[in-house]
């Protein structure tokens, strides 16, 4: 058995333990990753969406009831001052679809071609130079665009179609976003557009209760997205952080009441006969909830995006223009 | 052996700390969810979809374009929100193709084959989706149609057909029908269960297989439910199926103490042992039948309950009590 440890000995002792766990922090400090894992290179520098609000037009809400989608939107649209109020001659205006499944427009599971066409010809009537149309769609691009008729539509009408690659997605940080954090966003093709406005179906989900217009956003992201499904409702808040759209339309003509988002048959639509402008996104869906026999309550993701100030839950309190779409 | 001094117990002490809090420090970052890594690990499956998918053919269809197929870590890819409810009842793989009944620019069809784990699986997916007022069809083991698009559930397979257009019955039916000719029958007796609710007063087509959470009660899974109507009432009626009568006692009990923590009261004497609750002006009731656990859930009345509690009752003693 071994006797005390002199000084010699413990110093000795010392110095090796010492100098194996220096050598261990230099490894760590080397392998230290403070940021996590990323989906994008180090180098993409970061995309901010600018404003897209027209901040004199304030918070609007118009509701028209009929069933003819074109005439529904012009209507509402007028309501809310015609869209000339919002797009000016020379601007460039991209309009956010819901392009995400290939499946037939009468299964209203994505934008209706009929209103893609009505609000295209309602840009160029304002006067706008350009007008893009664009979502990530989760099934094959090409084929959601064909089978949704929303290309053919955009086409027709003079758009500009743009379909996801992977040189149009930049990395995007939400401020205080937990979520979406240098996340791939398709994000280029908003390069020098100057207004953008959502066109979403009313649908049910079943993961967030119901897919509307702050959900329109989700179509922007890329990467395996879906892992967002587990805090779903926080990523919609973020999503109305990520990105201040100039207005949105909720095509509740035929809304997906049951089995969404995709649907299937026609049993799960409704004739609810409404389409709803707004350029408060949350008092849009929170309108809309209505529809789909939902509440605000049902939706968490609807009282959070007000607390986060993205707009007011209580859609009544910006009074409402209501009325029956005229041709 | 060398003694520790005080000083060096104090020191491995210190030690031992800031190891702890260097642990709970590394425990609470992986708490934190970190969407990237998930993505990272998955970053190469969109490459890895299966190319020359085999499909059935369908007689009379054209292919009108490639088969495709998804896997557990792909469905959303396909269905979006929706994969959800597939997961979790048990998914092994989705295959798709869409046809046209001629080449060009007519209606087509996209038939999707869900094939699940197993035989419940299939027919939890195809319950908990079922169209309200849809026209049945004698075709697989249950199926339905509506106006453009059909559905159908044989052994571990759900089977959509979607039409883009209405008016597509025929093509549809055809396709099912060779469809549900090449997929293997479920195993005989393996969906008895659903017989012990009885066929009187149900509502038609509101049968359904809940896998879990039924009622909102984690422990009542795998429980067929099915609306019941008559002049004095509605309410659902339900049977789940366990390995034992104690098996089925336990969760009689359990399901009694959720309610009851609930807020829900007693009401009137029991029946043979079953006690009646009222909840929120609704009424509730479950007892144990053998090993298969049974009851009323949300009737609109506490005659009804306990009527149906008497109708269920008599089905199940009839039927034998287990599947």
């Amino acid at each position: 058995m071994s006797g005390p440890l002199d000084r010699r000995a413990f110093l000795a002792r010392l110095g090796r333990s010492g100098g194996v766990a220096a050598v261990l922090a230099a490894i760590g400090y080397s392998r230290r990753d403070l940021l996590g894992p990323e989906l994008l290179s180090d180098h993409e520098p970061e995309f901010a969406f600018p404003d897209y609000r027209v901040q004199e037009a304030g918070a609007r809400l118009s509701i028209v009831t009929g069933d003819d989608r074109a005439a529904c939107a012009r209507t509402a649209l007028a309501q809310l001052g015609g869209l000339g109020a919002f797009v000016k001659p020379g601007d460039q205006v991209l309009l956010k679809v819901n392009a995400a499944f290939a499946l037939p427009p009468l299964l209203c599971a994505t934008t209706h071609p009929e209103l893609l066409t009505e609000v295209i010809r309602l840009c160029r009537d304002a006067g706008a130079k350009r007008v893009v149309v664009t979502d990530n769609s989760i099934n094959d691009p090409a084929s959601c665009f064909r089978l949704t008729g929303i290309e053919r539509a955009a086409v027709e009408g003079g758009a500009e179609v743009v379909l996801p690659a992977g040189q149009l997605f930049r990395p995007v940080t939400v401020p205080g976003g937990a979520l979406i954090r240098r996340w791939p966003v398709l994000a280029r093709p908003f390069d020098g557009i100057t207004k953008v406005i959502g066109l979403s179906p009313v649908k049910s989900h079943h993961r967030s209760g119901a897919s509307l217009s702050l959900k329109n956003w989700y179509g922007l992201l890329g990467g395996r997205r879906n892992v967002f499904h587990q805090d779903i409702h926080s990523v919609i808040v973020e999503l109305g952080r990520m990105i201040r759209p100039t207005l949105v339309l909720l095509d509740g003509v035929q809304a997906m009441i049951s089995n969404g988002p995709t649907g299937g048959s026609l049993s799960d639509l409704r004739a609810t006969r409404t389409m709803i402008a707004s350029t408060d996104l949350v008092a849009a869906d929170a309108c809309a909830a209505g529809l789909l026999g939902l509440s605000p309550a049902h939706l968490p993701h609807l009282a959070r995006a007000s607390a986060a100030g993205l707009g007011t839950v209580d859609f009544e309190s910006l009074a409402p223009v209501r009325g029956e779409a005229s041709s | 052996m060398n003694a520790t001094s005080p000083a060096e117990r104090r020191t491995g002490y210190v030690i031992l700390l800031l190891l702890a809090i260097i642990l709970a420090g590394v425990l609470h970052v992986q708490r934190l969810f970190n969407p990237a890594v998930t993505a990272a690990a998955h970053a190469g499956l969109a490459a890895a979809q299966r190319p020359d998918v085999p499909f059935p053919e369908l007689p009379g269809a054209q292919p009108a374009g490639a088969a495709e197929s998804f896997d557990a870590d792909t469905l959303a890819d396909k269905i979006d929100g929706r994969a959800e409810l597939y997961l979790e009842a048990g998914f092994e793989e989705l295959r798709c193709r869409r046809f046209q009944a001629d080449a060009g620019n007519g209606p087509w069809f996209e038939v999707y084959l869900y094939a699940m784990k197993q035989t419940d699986a299939a027919y939890a997916v195809f319950t908990g989706q079922r169209r309200e007022g849809a026209e049945p069809l004698d075709l697989g083991e249950e199926s339905y149609i509506t106006e453009n698009a059909l559905f159908l559930v044989q052994g571990a397979m759900y089977v959509e057909l979607v039409g883009s257009a209405a008016g597509q019955r025929d093509e549809l039916i055809a396709a099912a029908r060779a469809l549900v000719g090449a997929a293997p029958a479920g195993a005989a007796g393996v969906r008895k269960e659903r017989d012990l609710l009885p066929a009187e007063s149900q509502v038609p087509g509101t049968l359904e297989l809940l896998p879990q959470d039924a009622f909102g009660f984690d422990q009542l899974e795998q429980v067929y439910a099915a609306r019941y109507r008559t002049p004095e009432g509605e309410g659902v009626l339900f049977v789940a199926a366990r390995a034992s009568a104690g098996a089925a006692q336990e969760l009689a009990r359990a399901y009694e103490s959720f309610l009851e923590s609930n807020g829900a009261l007693v009401r009137g004497e029991p029946l043979e042992g079953a006690r009646v609750f009222e909840l929120f002006g609704r009424f509730e009731v479950i007892w144990a039948e053998g090993p298969v656990a049974a009851g009323v859930h949300d009737a609109t009345s506490e005659a009804w309950a306990r009527e149906m509690t008497g109708q269920l009752r008599r089905h199940l003693r009839a039927a034998g009590g287990a599947p």
